[in-house]
């Protein structure tokens, strides 16, 4: 059964996002929320590595987490998905599966 | 068939009320008699140090609580090899028996149960 | 021989054989054999795992120890008819079981 991991913590603070995108399976979903919508930024350290990652998962921005830090689509990495909550209800409902790394 | 459940530790030993929760939440499954399997992942890896003498510190032993896994038939108690290799831990030096496995494997692994809980 | 305001022994590390017939005795228990297998098997599950477990864990433990006739919640309330974890615990002079009233 496939996975949705959720990534909440900042990946300037703490490896979590790293962590998971290590191992995530194929057709997983990675949920970048709370803090851990700055994962979803381009032009830092790690954001390399999770362009590289996106090939293979679904990896997902909780928009209202985005708005609420100010950060805009030109700033994030483009091959990431955005959702709203309906988005988060129904990636729950895709992956039977769930875990978070904080 | 019993639904399989597997715990995902990442957490060091000693964060706080996290550890014995984590313990309850295990043994509880056990306890109903579900398949239960637990991995150890990064930190949580330091769970599974041998020779843990926390008493000094004014803090409990958790070490001994984790050895009634096997009384209790927890199935299967995985650690990620690489997680050990970055530690400088070696798996025949834990205080379980563990079974290996490998980072790539991983995610096919926890694919093969039907609920996955983090806890810490 | 002091006992908390629960009637469990105040000080563990001062319990014997003899007290523990004391402790049985202020429950109305006459401790047999098969009390004392239920009483050795805690002391020792303390001593070796440092916790208590809670009621269902205690039937299952006794079970792989001790075979499912005695891991059977009807066999343990024969022998301590006022709930076997707790009555067990304070025979065996441990403190009160976490969960237990």
């Amino acid at each position: 059964m496939s996975v949705l991991h959720l990534v909440n913590t900042s990946p300037f603070e703490t490896v979590a996002l790293i962590r998971c995108l290590e191992r995530a399976g194929e057709g997983d979903a990675v949920l970048l929320l709370e803090n851990g919508v700055y994962g979803a930024l381009s032009g830092c350290g790690f954001s390399a590595k999770v362009a590289a990652a996106a090939g293979s998962l679904d990896i997902v921005v909780l928009e209202p987490d985005l708005e609420a830090r100010g950060l805009d689509r030109a700033r994030l990495l483009q091959s990431l998905r955005l959702v709203g909550y309906s988005g988060f209800v129904e990636l729950a409902v895709r992956h039977p599966l769930s875990l978070s790394w904080t | 068939m019993p639904k399989r459940f597997v715990f995902v530790v990442r957490q060091p030993p000693y964060s706080g009320a996290r550890n014995a929760e984590m313990l309850d939440q295990i043994l509880a499954a056990a306890a109903f008699d579900l398949a239960v399997d637990v991995l150890f992942l990064d930190d949580g890896v330091w769970h599974l140090q041998s020779g843990q003498s926390p008493q000094n510190a004014g803090l409990r032993r958790f070490a001994p609580m984790l050895q009634t896994l096997e009384l209790y038939d927890v199935r299967e108690i995985a650690v990620e090899a690489e997680s050990l290799e970055e530690r400088a831990l070696a798996a025949e030096k834990l205080i379980l028996p563990v079974r290996c496995l490998a980072r790539i494997d991983i995610p096919d692994w926890i694919a093969g149960h039907e609920i996955a809980v983090s806890c810490g | 021989m002091q006992l908390d305001r629960q009637g469990f022994l105040a000080d563990p590390s001062s319990w014997n054989e003899e007290l523990a017939e004391r402790l049985a005795d202020t429950i109305g228990i006459r401790l047999t054999e098969e009390h004392w297998e239920i009483v050795r098997f805690i002391r020792d599950y303390y001593r070796r795992y440092e916790y208590l477990p809670n009621a269902r864990l205690f039937v299952k433990a006794i079970q792989k120890s001790l075979g499912a006739d005695k891991g059977s919640s009807r066999y343990l309330h024969k022998l301590f008819p006022g709930g076997p974890l707790k009555q067990v615990c304070l025979v065996a002079g441990l403190p009160k079981p976490p969960g237990c009233l």
